[in-house]
């Protein structure tokens, strides 16, 4: 209320001042070059109309007291001095003289003022941003690719099988299980495609995968892909990778083959398609493999050894003593994750992107760009203007170019070396830390978003599994000849070293030799599983009862489930 | 001789000080004084002399009254008691500068 009237009051005498500065310097009688001087301070001063009422009081009143004084106009200006430097010294002090609320309020426009300012600059420099790709990685990516003949390339084969075959619509083919209720329509499956199937095998045998990626190569095939238009300026992504999903369907189809020779008895097919998921995962990890293409190796490897292992148990005359042999040799190259897991490819889609996301500024550095933001955002929607106004807060918030590059070289480099070590190495308490990049401070979700909207972290655990379970078909492999040439199986397996084996398998989990046991004069390897307990050999309990895999990985991967992580044999 | 405008910044403020001491006084009048009582010396720009009289205002160290009893209106200026401690305090300063200044030859003693 009383704000109000004060407000009211000062309009009010305001106004009348406004009226008055001019009429009080218009109705006094001055020279006109003293009232051209009051006048000219008096705009020049700004001052609110009541600041300026007083002030033209005191200045009139000077000129008059200068002319009583004989003072003529001419030399009273004169003596007055520069005006535009009296106005200015005027508001100054008068500045001085308001109330700290107004200076208050002055402090916050100007610091809206500034901070507008600054956005702005912000905002051009921002949005004058582009990135500006030089190197070509899908040519260094095809490089290897290209320098195959084509018919050393499986590719073209399997694209004939997949053509062929087409893509059946089975339920949960992925997970289709040859020893699963739905093995009869699997089987008609296979029974009917030994053509294609062959022409898999053919592909398997080849030396390279052959698959040109990026635009015009072989994703643009409308008989096996969907048309997926996409423009030569922007980064590959995960669709140009769709064929290791069909690679995936192939190898299940390789396994169920597999499971079908082997129901009859026929050895030589049987050998081929274990061969050819052998020889077709490596086909999936390239020197410049990603690690979505050796994730699906590692897939394609654990059904050769799953139908290694169901042979083994089931039909072990299928295979000769040099095919187990062979086998062997073959699987048992595999020392550790990095034999099994390719980040190179990740490494160069990841500066690609970044050459696509940031500017360039010809030493290494850039800033994020516009352009670059869209490309690693994670939501799919249009973005709307309040996006596009905060969007050059992020060149505040985004790690530089050089800074994203040597934070993923960080990442990447510490990856490698983990693949490096079994994974019970690396879930010690001081490298548990390290085993996942979500477990990095939440800064990066925002400084190094580059980073996250891209980095996959590679599951060793996959790998793992597939070391161990491998670890365990090695051993059955070695039992199996013993057998054939004692007629028994050994009390210990020290028997089998070295004639059967070179060594005896750590456990995984522990390091220690891996467990043996006969159980009804059948083998048995295990592992003591995530609980390090030895359990005899019981396997621990899944959803749907004993599941001998579910004991294979501990903390933080998995939760530690009692039991023991069954190796050999999986099959009945 | 002029001052210059360094010198003054300091000078100013205390020699208004000091006219006011002797009793309230309007801008011109203050004006004329600084002239005549300092030989010219001290006759600052008119154009600095409100606004140094405004910051004097701001400061509280002098405060004004406007006479509407003659033909015009009038604004005197006279001390607070602030200004008179804050004249006392310059004053003893400048003694001492002034002193030290002479002992050093640059004014005489």
């Amino acid at each position: 209320m009383m704000r109000a009237s004060r407000t009211m009051k000062r309009a009010s005498h305001g106004g009348q001042a406004t009226r008055n500065w001019r009429r009080i310097v218009a109705d006094a009688s001055l020279a006109p070059e003293a009232q051209a001087v009051v006048t000219r301070v008096l705009r020049r001063s700004r001052l609110w109309p009541w600041e300026s009422l007083a002030v033209a009081e005191e200045l009139v009143g000077h000129f008059l007291n200068a002319a009583a004084s004989g003072i003529s106009a001419v030399q009273a200006v004169a003596d007055f001095g520069d005006p535009i430097l009296a106005a200015r010294l005027i508001r100054q002090a008068m500045h001085r003289r308001r109330s700290r609320r107004w200076h208050v309020l002055r402090w916050i426009r100007r610091s809206l003022v500034g901070v507008l300012l600054l956005y702005a600059m912000l905002s051009a420099y921002f949005y004058s941003g582009r990135p500006n790709p030089a190197i070509d990685y899908i040519a260094v990516l095809n490089h290897a690719t290209l320098q195959t003949p084509i018919d050393q390339r499986a590719w073209p084969l399997y694209r004939q099988a997949i053509v062929a075959m087409g893509r059946p619509e089975w339920p949960d083919f992925l997970t289709a299980n040859p020893d699963g209720p739905a093995w009869p329509t699997l089987a008609e499956f296979v029974a009917a495609h030994p053509d294609a199937i062959e022409t898999v095998r053919l592909g398997a045998a080849r030396p390279a995968l052959g698959f040109v990626l990026g635009p015009h190569g072989s994703i643009e095939d409308p008989a096996v892909f969907r048309r997926f238009p996409r423009s030569e300026k922007t980064p590959l992504d995960s669709e140009d990778w769709r064929f290791v999903q069909d690679l995936r369907r192939l190898g299940i189809i390789l396994s169920l083959d597999a499971k079908a020779a082997r129901l009859a008895n026929d050895g030589p097919r049987l050998i081929r398609d274990i061969t050819a998921l052998l020889d077709m995962a490596e086909q999936l990890r390239p020197p410049t493999a990603t690690l979505m293409e050796s994730l699906a190796g590692v897939n394609v490897d654990y059904w050769a050894i799953q139908q290694t292992d169901a042979t083994l148990v089931q039909s072990p005359a299928l295979l000769t003593d040099a095919q187990l042999v062979q086998l062997a040799d073959r699987i048992g190259r595999w020392q550790t994750a990095s034999d099994l897991l390719r980040l190179t490819g990740d490494r160069l889609l990841f500066e690609d992107l970044v050459q696509h996301v940031y500017t360039d500024d010809g030493a290494g550095n850039g800033r994020i760009t516009a352009e670059g933001l869209l490309q690693v955002r994670l939501s799919f929607d249009d973005p709307g203007f309040a996006e596009f106004l905060a969007a050059p807060l992020s060149l505040l918030q985004v790690a530089s170019r050089k800074d994203v590059l040597q934070k993923y070289d960080e990442f990447i480099s510490l990856k490698e070396l983990e693949l490096h070590r079994p994974a019970r190495d690396l879930i010690g308490e001081a490298d548990r830390r390290k085993l996942r990049i979500d477990s990095h401070p939440d800064q990066l979700s925002t400084q190094y978003g580059v980073i996250t909207a891209f980095f996959a972290n590679p599951y060793i655990g996959g790998s793992e599994i597939l070391l161990g379970e491998r670890d365990g078909v090695l051993v059955g492999i070695a039992l199996e000849r013993f057998r054939r040439l004692h007629g028994h199986y050994p009390v210990t397996l020290d028997q089998l070293v070295p004639t059967f084996l070179s060594a005896i398998p750590p456990d995984r989990i522990t390091g220690n030799p891996v467990k043996y046991l006969l159980h009804a004069g059948k083998p048995l390897i295990y592992s003591v599983g995530a609980d390090r307990v030895d359990n005899g050999g019981r396997p621990g309990l899944g959803m749907y009862g004993p599941d001998p895999t579910i004991t294979a990985l501990w903390p933080p991967m998995r939760m530690v489930i009692p039991g023991d992580w069954i190796l050999y044999p999986h099959a009945q | 001789m002029r001052i210059e405008r360094e010198l003054m910044r300091g000078a100013g403020p205390v020699a208004v000080l000091r006219l006011l001491a002797g009793g309230e006084k309007y801008g011109y009048e203050l004006v004329q004084l600084l002239e005549k009582r300092s030989d010219g010396v001290l006759a600052m720009g008119q154009s600095t002399l409100y606004p140094l009289l405004y910051n004097l205002q701001a400061k509280g160290l002098v405060a004004a009254r406007i006479d509407r009893t003659g033909p015009r209106p009038r604004k005197y200026y006279h001390l607070t008691d602030k200004g008179k401690r804050q004249l006392a305090a310059k004053t003893e300063q400048w003694q001492a500068l002034t002193a030290a200044m002479g002992h050093l030859g640059v004014t005489g003693t």
